[in-house]
């Protein structure tokens, strides 16, 4: 385990401590739980590699190439335009 | 390590993998949605932004090509939630590609948007201090960033050391 420091307002960390004494737990704890809640968020659901490249390749078949044959330069001021019409 | 790519060099690979060109761009675009590499961090409203962009009947993409490819993103990225906030780039509209890269604790900012590359961006990326981060977020070019996935120099703490800066692709 590492130690490490953030900031966090008065308002928060009041709550924080009451949820702890009310819990019988400590803040570090819920800090943790806190950490674990998001990480399990955010990773939620997220394919593995093998069914994403799997994905990409049908992707790739199914729409390569159906445009008109342009440069990568050409395709350049094409975004360069569209950005600055943002 | 993550990163977050802006919304042209996301239009560009589009247009690339529509019209059967190779470029820097659209490999880097193919690596991020197989999370080869690198995770791409995005948020909602860039990949709306990326959405109205790719929708303009300039570049002519049937509609479902723009949501399959907006679909393959969202799938393999890490979403962060943002506010909107005021972040001071020149153009406001880049605001949220800074609010993304910052809640995302991103370790690169890659883009192609000379603008973002400008200092007041900069500054808030490379930023580093107790309670805010331990380490800068690099902003980078798209080719320095697909060259450093595979080169020696593939390492945010060499980036920092060399002082990357933009060359532009």
């Amino acid at each position: 385990m590492k130690r490490t420091n953030f900031y966090v307002d008065d308002e928060r960390l009041t709550a924080l401590k009451h949820v702890a004494a009310t819990e019988k737990s400590s803040v570090s704890d819920l800090v943790r739980e806190g950490i674990d809640r998001v990480i399990r968020e955010r990773m939620r659901g997220r394919p593995d590699r093998a069914r994403l490249r799997d994905d990409l390749q049908a992707f790739l078949r199914k729409y390569t190439g159906k445009g008109p044959k342009s440069t990568e330069s050409e395709i350049e001021d094409l975004v360069t335009e569209a950005m600055n019409e943002r | 390590m993550n990163a977050v790519l802006d919304t042209a060099i996301l239009i560009s690979a589009a247009l690339a993998i529509q019209r059967d060109t190779m470029s820097s761009s659209r490999r880097l675009f193919e690596r991020g949605v197989c999370r080869d590499g690198f995770d791409i961090v995005t948020s909602e409203p860039m990949l709306r932004e990326l959405s109205d962009v790719l929708s303009r009947p300039n570049f002519a993409l049937p509609v479902s090509f723009a949501i399959d490819f907006v679909e393959r993103i969202a799938l393999a990225a890490v979403i962060v939630r943002i506010q909107g906030l005021a972040m001071g780039c020149r153009d406001a509209r880049d605001d949220k590609v800074l609010e993304t890269a910052l809640n995302a604790n991103a370790d690169f900012l890659v883009a192609r948007d000379r603008d973002l590359h400008e200092p007041s961006a900069r500054c808030a990326l490379e930023k580093v201090g107790l309670g805010i981060r331990d380490r800068p977020i690099r902003v980078v070019s798209v080719r320095a960033f697909a060259d450093a996935l595979d080169g020696p120099r593939f390492s945010p703490l060499v980036f920092a050391a060399a002082g990357e800066l933009h060359p532009f692709t």
